[in-house]
């Protein structure tokens, strides 16, 4: 009886190890072909983050990643932050980015980019928004839950190929070069050395325009929604959460649009900083300080992060890192840093120059 | 559903467990709650009461046959009967179309003011498979060779069981009895054989034939761009590419079978080794050439018209031809009904049947002189370099036939032809489709090899079986990840059906 036992259990034993090495292959194989680029290392270099290690973790598209640079906000006030951002976040990901942020971290401030809630009347959600952040989380049961309540829903898709995700990579294994941190990636050790920032080397001459008013605009229906459900899910965890618009050259009716928003997310009990009314205090330069009209360049992104900085220095009681001996490896950081950032000062001085001349 | 999508290997996990938890004895029932399943699921309801009248029609015709019918007379007009009923059905759901292109044809070669739309009507899955299935079955029983089964559920198995619908193969009633009927106990070595069949037809299907079709298709679809070797590289590709998807999906639904304990005749024995066309046909699409055999043309040459006919011919022109002749008219018949099986069109009549005919008749009259010459010329004919020429040769010959097939027309393959001849550079031309060649090769190596041992009769299944785990574990790892990566499905793909599977 036990040989007869014994005998039926060794093949069972090689399915299962053989649908082990399956599910292994057909999760993991895929990061050899995901395309190398800022959303990937972003979401991706969350996951290796020694845990526990964030105070605050900034939440949002290019809006927060061309924006807050966490080693300058670390070098300058002590602050263990982390950009959590991809390109062109759809508000109804915040609830789903928060929950993956919250499995690894346990911050005390969650900041979050408001400038998503205000999008949805011009721009509805694509294929290339959802795979911005969906590319970089690994596979788990809030990414399925984020997949089946809105893939189909707001972009009439199958699921399928967003939840096995190399359905939809393979292609680009023979058209486009591997990624060269696939394996790392894989097992979630990639670190992001700008720990989410990411330079544009770019500048454009602009002007800064009349934004002031107290009048307020409605947003859309879907969007105020997903805001409302939004509060409600924070309500129920442990961070604290801060609303912020990032500088850009915003138009009274987006202005208008953004008091209403103030509004409800006040109202709920969270604080709310839109940096536009704030162009003096952080001494902004229309030109020279921003890329293009909706982002800032590292110029930008330097006086904006300092300004912030300040301002959750005085409104939040977050830690001083810099003599913590746990982050350590944060100064090791710091001198790619600033070699990147001498570098892309440079280049943009250069092409300043040269739209001067034009 | 298609056999080579996500929810198809979800089906056929669920499947499993659900007949393995079946008692024993009544596994052959949960097989026919299965097939009825992926028949609804993969077409519908509707579709399955044409089913259900091909699985009354020929349940009824047998039973009656065996069991009313005194007398041969009778049994006969039964049998008439009943293939008149099956394959009427057959007929007016996929061949009716032939009447009005037939007069539309001829309205456009008389420049006549005729013009007969064609009518769409939904065939079930499997139908021109099952269809001759049943064929076979009554006629078997009205031989005697074949009982007729009393249980009409087991009779609509043999009819609907689900790996035979998408492109066959076509079985005989005696042997699937054995597999369908007899206890199943859960085998680990069916599952596995089964599994590593399965995984090797997907290879052969999404790696080779799905992306080679992007190119073929390229080529084909503008003919008049791609000219000179372009049709020729892209014929042999389709050569290719149609032999790993029909051989590919035999390979998974044999597979797929297996893992149920249920063995499908294979369909396939290394056809491209094959040293002349009728060798070929032996070894290409089997179950097919084999029924054919055994219900068209050996009841031809046995029926009293062709016997009179024999005996006028031998009269007329001597014993040898006059032997030929009832034999070659015969071939013929076979062949176009070959051609008409595979399509309601002029182009399928001439490709699949008339063409071959063709070949095969030659290939019967020169034969003779043809090993004369080379016997005088001292040509050696068993050495390698003979034997290549055979199968090179016999290759060219099926790459005319895939080239009047894969042409959109039959009009349209005679201007292919004269493109071919047209501005024959081979410019590489940026536009065609991006593949993965080496991958390609690859695949394409490993199924050369597992061919040539096949020919070799070496059970390449069961030598794989005997290895080591690990190695086992490597080679069939080395075809999922190939799969994974390289295979043509996914976003950016336009799934292809199985080409055997529209016929």
């Amino acid at each position: 009886m036990k040989e007869k036992f014994k005998k039926s259990m060794i093949p069972i034993t090689k399915m299962i190890a053989f649908i082990i090495i399956f599910i292994f292959v057909f999760t993991y194989l895929t990061y050899l072909m995901k395309p190398d680029e800022v959303s990937l290392r972003n979401i991706n270099g969350y996951y290796g983050e020694k845990k526990n290690s964030l105070d605050m973790v900034y939440i949002g598209g290019s809006a927060c990643f061309v924006y807050w640079a966490p080693l300058q906000a670390f070098e300058d006030e002590g602050i263990a932050s982390y950009s959590y951002g991809a390109y062109v976040v759809q508000a109804e990901l915040y609830k789903y980015l928060i929950k993956e942020a919250l499995k690894t971290q346990d911050p005390e401030l969650i900041v979050i980019d408001a400038r998503a809630f205000q999008y949805r009347e011009n721009r509805l959600p694509e294929e290339v928004h959802y795979r911005n952040f969906l590319t970089g989380m690994s596979f788990s049961l809030n990414k399925l839950e984020f997949i089946n309540e809105n893939v189909e829903k707001n972009i009439g898709q199958e699921t399928l190929p967003y939840i096995f995700d190399i359905i939809k990579y393979h292609r680009s294994f023979f058209s486009d070069n591997i990624n060269p941190n696939a394996l790392s990636m894989m097992f979630h050790t990639y670190k992001n050395p700008l720990k989410g920032f990411y330079f544009v080397p770019e500048v454009a001459m602009l002007e800064e325009y009349d934004n002031k008013t107290d009048e307020e605009k409605k947003i859309a229906k879907e969007s105020e929604d997903i805001l409302l459900d939004l509060l409600d899910y924070i309500k129920t965890t442990d961070s604290d959460y801060l609303f912020v618009v990032s500088p850009y050259q915003e138009t009274k009716e987006q202005r208008m649009q953004f008091n209403y928003i103030e509004d409800i997310i006040t109202e709920a009990g969270y604080n709310f900083v839109d940096a536009n009314l704030y162009y003096d205090e952080m001494n902004l330069d229309f030109e020279g300080d921003l890329y293009n009209f909706n982002h800032v360049n590292i110029y930008g992104a330097e006086k904006y992060t300092s300004f912030i900085s300040d301002y959750i220095k005085e409104n939040y009681d977050l830690p001083d890192r810099r003599d913590d001996s746990n982050y350590k490896e944060w100064y090791d950081l710091l001198d790619n840093w600033h070699e990147q950032v001498d570098m892309t000062k440079k280049t943009i001085d250069d092409k300043k120059k040269e739209l001067l001349n034009e | 559903m298609r056999i080579t999508s996500f929810n198809f290997f979800v089906f056929l996990f669920l499947s499993l467990v659900v007949f393995y938890i079946f008692p024993k004895k009544y596994r052959w029932f949960a097989l026919l709650g299965i097939s009825i399943f992926f028949f609804v699921f993969s077409s519908s309801w509707k579709l399955l009461l044409y089913m259900i009248f091909g699985i009354v029609v020929s349940y009824l015709g047998s039973n009656i046959i065996e069991k009313k019918c005194k007398n041969d007379k009778s049994k006969k007009i039964v049998l008439f009967l009943t293939l008149f009923l099956i394959v009427g059905e057959l007929a007016i759901l996929k061949y009716i179309n032939i009447f009005p292109a037939t007069i539309n044809l001829f309205g456009s070669l008389f420049n006549l003011d005729i013009y007969f739309n064609t009518i769409n009507l939904l065939a079930p899955l499997g139908i021109s498979y099952y269809t001759l299935s049943l064929i076979g079955y009554v006629t078997d029983v009205y031989r005697t060779t074949s009982k007729a089964q009393t249980n009409i559920l087991k009779h609509a198995l043999f009819t609907c069981y689900y790996p035979l619908l998408i492109s066959g193969p076509v079985v005989r009633y005696n042997y699937m009895q054995r597999e369908f009927f007899e206890e199943k106990k859960l085998d680990f070595n069916n599952l596995f054989i089964g599994f590593t069949r399965l995984i090797y037809g997907l290879l052969k299907k999404l790696v080779i034939a799905d992306q080679l079709s992007q190119v073929v298709n390229a080529v084909f679809s503008n003919y008049n761009y791609y000219t000179g070797w372009y049709l020729v590289v892209a014929v042999i590709l389709y050569a290719i590419q149609i032999y790993a998807d029909f051989s590919g999906c035999m390979d998974i639904v044999i597979g797929a079978s297996k893992m149920y304990g249920v063995n499908l005749p294979e369909n396939f024995n290394s056809p491209f080794f094959s040293k002349n066309l009728s060798e070929f046909w032996r070894r290409w699409h089997i179950s097919l050439g084999t029924w054919g055999k055994d219900y068209i043309m050996y009841p031809l040459l046995k029926a009293n018209i062709f016997q009179k006919i024999g005996k006028k011919c031998k009269k007329l022109f001597g014993k040898k031809i006059g032997k030929l002749i009832p034999t070659i008219i015969s071939i013929l018949l076979l062949w176009l009904f070959i051609g008409l099986w595979h399509g309601a069109s002029y182009k399928y009549i001439f490709a699949a049947g008339i063409l071959p005919w063709i070949y095969l008749t030659v290939g019967q009259i020169v034969e003779k002189p043809i090993e004369k010459l080379t016997e005088k010329l001292h040509i050696k004919t068993e050495c390698f370099s003979f034997r290549l020429f055979q199968s090179l040769r016999t290759f060219f010959f099926m790459c005319v036939i895939w080239l009047f097939a894969c042409s959109p027309s039959l009009r349209e393959s005679i201007y292919i032809i004269k493109n071919i001849f047209v501005n024959a550079s081979l410019l590489l031309r940026n536009e065609l489709p991006v593949i993965p060649i080496l991958p390609i090769l690859f695949s394409v190596t490993i199924v050369f090899i597992v061919d040539y041992l096949n020919y070799k009769n070496i059970d390449v299944s069961l030598k794989f079986k005997e290895q080591n785990l690990i190695f086992k574990f490597i080679v069939l790892f080395a075809f999922i990840i190939t799969i994974l990566i390289y295979g043509a499905y996914g976003p950016g793909y336009n799934p292809t059906d199985f080409i055997y599977g529209g016929f």
